[in-house]
């Protein structure tokens, strides 16, 4: 995609101009809000995981620099996961793996249920929400001090039987998980 | 033309025209119109998200979120 904007852009990336902070804080509320709605319409995964990229990326931004900017972000990503879908639950992990690299300390209150939902992730049947599980468990692991990460020290097994699985499913799969 | 069909012809122009000089003036009436007002053009890009029968799917991923380049 990144290829394919240099090739018909004209302009640079340069030219592209962060434009959250210019906008009002009606617009910044209606942003946020309305992306977690579309996110849960959406039907295309592609699209999905764009969605929810940009929901972690703008999340992972405000909330580093102002703890109270998103109240109801860690309400909607618990409301995610609370739908028992398997899209959802792969949108929150895919929201969290952008997110936790940037503002981990947001679900420091939460870390039990966060435990919980990777722990489910690893062991889950549907190879999607264990692959998304793995990933964001990978990149949250890669942030924490040391002595926050105690709490996972009993998913190491299931880490790698995860990371196993996933690996022979993939082997066989040209499209990759 | 309403905004959301202005923005939306913009977009299409583009991705899908294989002129040079289209593309380059509507890239630059597109960014224009993000400097003179984002908060419109953030409302009306997340109305263009939702009835994503006016655009495909390559657009919203380049145009919305990298070319607006939210975050």
């Amino acid at each position: 995609m990144t290829q394919l904007r240099k090739n018909l852009s004209v302009f640079t990336q340069t030219s592209f101009k962060n434009i959250w902070s210019l906008l009002n804080a009606e617009t910044q509320e209606f942003t946020k809000q309305k992306l977690f709605e579309v996110l849960h319409k959406e039907q295309d995964h592609t699209l999905r995981r764009q969605i929810a990229d940009t929901i972690g990326e703008i999340a992972g931004s405000v909330l580093s620099e102002k703890a109270d900017a998103w109240p109801k972000f860690v309400e909607y990503i618990w409301a995610l996961f609370g739908t028992n879908t398997p899209n959802a639950s792969v949108s929150a992990f895919n929201i969290l793996e952008t997110f936790l690299s940037y503002a981990p300390d947001v679900f420091t209150k939460h870390r039990n249920e966060l435990y919980a939902v990777f722990k489910n992730s690893l062991i889950h049947s549907d190879i999607k929400i264990k692959s998304a599980g793995l990933k964001a468990l990978s990149t949250h692991l890669q942030v924490l001090e040391t002595k926050e990460m105690t709490i996972y020290e009993d998913l190491v097994l299931p880490i790698y039987e995860a990371a196993y699985y996933l690996l022979i499913q993939d082997s066989g799969n040209d499209e990759g998980l | 033309m309403s905004g959301l069909q202005q923005i939306s012809q913009l977009a299409s122009n583009i991705l899908q025209s294989s002129n040079n000089e289209l593309r380059t003036e509507s890239e630059k009436a597109l960014m224009a119109m993000r400097d003179s007002n984002p908060n419109e053009l953030v409302v009306l890009f997340l109305s263009l998200l939702e009835s994503k029968s006016l655009l495909n799917q390559q657009l919203h991923g380049v145009v919305f979120i990298d070319g607006l380049n939210l975050t």
